[in-house]
């Protein structure tokens, strides 16, 4: 876990538009003029209706989709493609099922070409970061969501990446899985605190997370206000009973109340 | 699960996963079998040509271990099998890796495997007994052909079906498309071929046998229509009863082989 340089987790966003051609079809403006600059160290979430491009706007991050307007750098570089310096922790946990969970966390340094030990050696100790050490010899399949999703996190750490971005990674888990494994979250952030950008669609969880909520309007995507968030860290649950995180959160669902509300035909 | 069965557990350890357990079951099914046969020849079917009992079947099979015409037989049939089953493996794999590879030719070449995939291949035996002659030859062909197909088609399913989620991970951490065939595609697709490895070999058994019904110097097939047309029962049935085991054998082995290349999928 080497210290990462000032601009390395820097993240700028400029005027980035993002239109999907579909066969046949009208096109989709799925992002239009977005701009973001995200700090190093910094935990950003983004929430917003569905269909407010925020998954979309973290694989253009990850350089997974390519933005058709604007540009997008990560620590001053131009982002061209998937790099080891970014890493994504998808919402599905998406472990090799034939891997045992060691050579999954491992799985982005052998990628890279780090020898077989020497992964694992790394994977071991992101494991007993996430609390998993003596689970290392089973297969996914016999772990239960949330520790699945665990080693899904650990895997992305373990490449050491300066970016960790993050899409709605909890969203398959109970409510107080849920709950616990943001607490978690927290925990193994402020080990090292990487830049972070962490889709949701649950408000609460954005505003217990993040530094800043990124509120992202819909059709075309784009941002419509960047909520920053006062509470100290580190930050502990029953801090979301207190009534200044209701008032922040109430604000942030009066931004997108309308438009969850046209997306289900309402008024 | 190991140890002496305790009481009123007897059922529940036989259903368990101990080595024990299943050679037990192997026997267990095995005998039950040969007590019906036993049952049935002797007191139910009165009719010889149809039916001996078992004892007269391995009788007869010992007669022709002791003249040698048993380990002929049996080397012929298991020589074909060895020369053109792994030939269909290997071609099938291939042809397989080039249609899942390419769309144009797999769209191009479909309706002539479909077509010949349900076809009843063994009917050319006697188009290839008579062109290629009585030997092996004739034999390697017919289980070729046979064996192929499904090869082809279970390789292209398996490397076509890999999770678009699993690839996009791989991309994501920077997976080059060889890496990605390497860790995401092939790994998915090994189930696939063994399955298609099982059904091929089905077939093949009974594309060797029914090539050597019209015509053969030596093999099992060669004796079970010999034996027919001498109308010895015991002989007949102690072949047969031999194609069931290499049958059986195969099966297990292909269960061992799977469970080696494909350990998470076995129950933990």
């Amino acid at each position: 876990m080497t210290a990462t340089g000032n601009t390395s987790g820097r993240i700028v966003v400029e005027d980035v538009d993002l239109v999907f051609h579909p066969p046949r079809r009208e096109p989709v403006v799925a992002l239009e003029g977005l701009d973001l600059t995200v700090e190093p160290g910094e935990f950003v979430c983004v929430v917003g209706a569905s269909g407010s491009g925020k998954s979309t706007l973290l694989r253009l991050l990850d350089g997974l989709l390519k933005p058709t307007g604007g540009t997008i750098t990560s620590g001053g570089v131009p982002v061209t493609g998937p790099s080891p310096d970014r890493a994504m922790v998808f919402q599905s946990d998406n472990l090799l099922p034939w891997s045992t969970v060691i050579d999954n966390v491992a799985y982005g340094l052998t990628l890279k070409g780090v020898r077989r030990s020497a992964a694992r050696e790394a994977a071991m100790r992101q494991l007993e970061l996430v609390g998993l050490a003596g689970n290392e010899k089973q297969y996914p399949r016999q772990l239960s969501g949330g520790m699945r999703q665990r080693v899904n996190i650990a895997r992305a750490l373990a490449v050491d990446p300066a970016v960790l971005l993050l899409d709605e990674p909890f969203a398959a888990l109970d409510a107080q899985t849920r709950e616990i494994m943001s607490a978690e979250l927290l925990r193994i952030w402020s080990a090292d605190r990487k830049t972070v950008v962490f889709v949701t669609h649950q408000i609460d969880e954005a505003v217990y997370l993040a530094d800043r909520v990124v509120v992202l309007s819909a059709r075309p995507g784009t941002v419509r206000e960047i909520v920053p968030v006062p509470f100290e860290r580190p930050r502990e649950l029953p801090l979301k009973r207190t009534p200044q995180f209701g008032q922040i959160v109430d604000h942030i669902w009066s931004l997108i109340e309308d438009e969850v509300r046209g997306s289900l035909g309402l008024s | 699960m190991s140890g002496a069965p305790r009481r009123g557990g007897l059922l529940a350890w036989l259903g368990g996963a101990t080595r024990g357990a299943s050679v037990t079951r192997l026997v267990l099914s095995l005998a039950l079998f040969l007590a019906v046969w036993q049952v049935a020849a002797l007191h139910l079917i009165d009719n010889r040509l149809l039916i001996v009992p078992f004892t007269e079947v391995a009788a007869a099979l010992a007669d022709e271990i002791a003249d040698g015409s048993f380990a002929e037989n049996l080397a012929t049939t298991l020589l074909e099998l060895a020369i053109a089953f792994p030939l269909a493996v290997v071609g099938g794999f291939l042809i397989g890796a080039i249609l899942a590879g390419s769309k144009p030719v797999r769209q191009t070449l479909d309706p002539i495997l479909t077509a010949m995939y349900s076809l009843p291949i063994v009917a050319l035996a006697p188009l290839f007994t008579a062109g290629l002659g009585f030997g092996i030859a004739s034999k390697v062909a017919i289980v070729i052909l046979m064996a192929i197909f499904p090869v082809i088609t279970n390789t292209d399913a398996g490397l076509r079906s890999a999770e678009p989620n699993l690839v996009e991970t791989a991309r994501s951490y920077g997976a080059t498309r060889v890496q990605v065939l390497k860790t995401v595609t092939i790994p998915h697709s090994v189930p696939f071929l063994v399955s298609g490895v099982r059904v091929a070999f089905a077939r093949a058994l009974v594309g060797v046998i029914v090539a050597e019904f019209f015509g053969a110097i030596a093999g099992v097939g060669f004796a079970i229509a010999a034996a027919a047309q001498s109308y010895q029962t015991g002989r007949l049935l102690g072949y047969v009863v031999v194609l069931g085991v290499i049958g059986l054998l195969a099966s297990i082995g292909l269960t061992a082989l799977e469970k080696r290349l494909a350990p998470w999928r076995e129950d933990s």
